[in-house]
């Protein structure tokens, strides 16, 4: 049997309780995800993608509902939300805006040093940390600050990675970062994720990276849960994602519109590769029959 | 007529490992170069024209030199060598840069770094009450700038209560406020979902439509091919420089260069290396639609 470790149960959070700007920004949301699994959120701007990524490691107190994570209730009696912030990293957006340290090492180090880990023990964490995010064993003696943008971000990824949490949540990881960057940060991610085995969230705006990435995605809709489905069948909802104020990727619409013009394709197309495939078979079939004709 | 000319512009920046690099600059220049410093050349040799009214849109992968650039053109950075003029300015001339900034408005990724007041439409105002606009006059630009990219029913709110793709909208209000004869925006969707987006964009457009000379750097192919014209940059150089169509069907050259095309170039693309008789030049939905259906017939 598969292992839950997020369960959300009927999760509200409302901003400013009792001003005229009460906004409840998370809305009665239940999901759980499996261990192991990786899991794309999307949402438009202010669906509370980000307010619901807070609750997951506690940083921010619930106004209503539970929040379970490895089968307890981070508020419930006894239970040490700071052991639950080790088992749950979260990388915000511009993750490298956190880095600080005077040395790429030390900044790494950080979490682990938190965590009360020996010298040694911290040594080993940073540099497979390191390694699993591309960060050369040369920059680790090098201020943060001299990277470029990309090499920043990835080293403030392994500053999380470096806590070994079993669950990984990153906001918008390759947000900002040029078609090359954005590819590598999400390679090593997935990377770290079939090696080391945990359960990765991945929140992104970017449809292409959701689908070439997650498994399953939760669409989120002004607070409330839109669909959590495998991602394959997402986007045969393409109309109704449209709708919400989601893109759906390019070659998606242009499916959409060629189906419009008599031309099909199929509803699941969604990768410039399949959509080359299901055209080329569609005109040898046509050359076929007209052959046969 | 040309808005922006640059002329052989060159750009390095010096590196320092502390803070008090002013101090360390001076006693580098007598006696050993301290090693401290060390200069990082980011463009070379630049030459570019923008004419007035133009949209023109700048790609480069991370550290290819296109914010640099664009930090030339309102004097936030000045060149090494080389000069660069903005209607009429030079940008290194001290006595015109209050001028130059408010003909130039600049608009960045991170509308955190950008919005200083509690209130949304103080925010706005911020720029208008350096400037000594009257109240009455500021009163009805606050209202346009914030109408013109949708954030009207949130004048009275803070920022930090918006949502990120709110307050970038909220950050160009405060530029349109100013009525600037020329926009730079510096990725100022890389943050943003795909509606806010189209929202930014559509506001962007409209601008452009009105006369405003529009300097777009964005790393979305799809909304360059928007503009009317692209300009790409490498290594600090301009390497490609004409129509999206002309720049877009150079598909391989770009991916080398660490960038991509739009989907529906890429899928013409594959369809020609399948021996398809298809375009190279294809940037937009509706056209690829029409040729695919062409195809099938």
């Amino acid at each position: 049997m598969e292992t839950k470790v997020i369960e959300s149960k009927n999760l509200t959070y409302k901003y400013s309780v009792g001003t005229p700007f009460e906004v409840t920004a998370v809305n009665n949301i239940s999901f759980t995800v499996e261990k192991g699994n990786f899991i794309g959120i999307i949402g438009h701007t202010g669906s509370g993608k980000s307010t619901l990524m807070q609750h997951l490691n506690g940083l921010l107190k619930q106004t209503s509902g539970e929040v379970w994570i490895n089968g307890r209730d981070i508020r419930g009696k006894g239970v040490n939300i700071r052991e639950v912030r080790f088992e749950v990293g979260l990388v915000f957006q511009y993750s490298e805006h956190q880095l600080f340290e005077e040395t790429v090492f030390k900044d790494i180090a950080f979490g682990p040093r938190n965590m009360g880990l020996s010298d040694k023990q911290i040594e080993e964490r940073v540099r497979r940390a390191a390694k699993f995010m591309g960060v050369h064993d040369s920059w680790l003696e090098r201020s943060p600050f001299d990277l470029s943008g990309g090499q920043k971000r990835r080293v403030a990824l392994a500053g999380v990675i470096a806590m070994e949490p079993q669950i990984l949540i990153l906001d918008e990881p390759a947000a900002g970062l040029d078609p090359r960057g954005r590819d590598k940060v999400l390679e090593f991610i997935s990377d770290y994720h079939k090696k080391a085995g945990i359960t990765v969230i991945l929140v992104s705006h970017s449809m292409e990276d959701i689908v070439k990435y997650a498994g399953r995605v939760l669409v989120l809709n002004k607070g409330g849960i839109f669909c959590y489905e495998d991602t394959e069948k997402v986007f045969t909802r393409a109309d109704e994602i449209t709708e919400i104020g989601l893109g759906v990727p390019q070659i998606t619409r242009l499916t959409e519109r060629l189906r419009s013009m008599g031309v099909d394709l199929g509803n699941d197309v969604y990768t410039v590769e399949r959509a080359t495939e299901r055209i080329l078979a569609l005109i040898s079939k046509k050359a076929g029959d007209s052959c046969r004709e | 007529m040309n808005i922006i000319e640059v002329k052989g512009l060159s750009f390095e920046y010096r590196c320092f490992d502390a803070e008090e690099s002013e101090k360390q600059e001076k006693s580098s220049q007598s006696g050993q170069p301290d090693e401290n410093v060390k200069t990082v050349p980011v463009l070379h040799n630049i030459d570019l024209e923008i004419t007035e009214g133009q949209f023109v849109a700048i790609l480069g992968h991370n550290g290819s030199g296109k914010s640099t650039l664009a930090k030339h053109f309102n004097g936030i950075l000045t060149p090494t060598s080389g000069t660069v003029t903005v209607d009429g300015m030079d940008v290194s001339d001290d006595s015109t840069l209050r001028r130059l900034r408010q003909t130039v408005g600049m608009v960045f990724q991170n509308p955190d770094n950008q919005i200083v007041a509690t209130i949304v439409e103080e925010d706005v105002a911020f720029a208008l009450e350096n400037l000594g606009v009257p109240p009455a006059e500021i009163r009805i630009r606050i209202d346009a700038a914030l109408e013109s990219v949708g954030m009207t029913k949130f004048a009275k709110h803070a920022p930090h209560q918006l949502s990120g793709g709110q307050k970038q909208r909220v950050a160009i209000a405060g530029i349109i406020a100013m009525n600037p004869k020329c926009i730079v925006l510096d990725e100022p969707t890389a943050m943003l979902d795909p509606k806010g987006r189209s929202e930014v964009v559509k506001t962007v457009k409209k601008l452009n439509a009105q006369g405003a000379t529009v300097v777009y750097i964005t790393h979305y192919m799809e909304e360059a091919a928007l503009a009317e014209r692209v300009i790409v940059m490498d290594n600090g150089k301009i390497i490609m420089d004409g129509t999206p169509k002309s720049v877009f069907r150079e598909v391989n050259r770009l991916k080398e260069i660490g960038l991509d095309v739009p989907q529906v170039t890429e899928l013409a693309h594959r369809l020609r290396e399948s021996g398809m008789d298809f375009p190279d030049d294809v940037i937009g939905e509706e056209e690829c639609a029409e040729l695919i259906v062409k195809l099938m017939k």
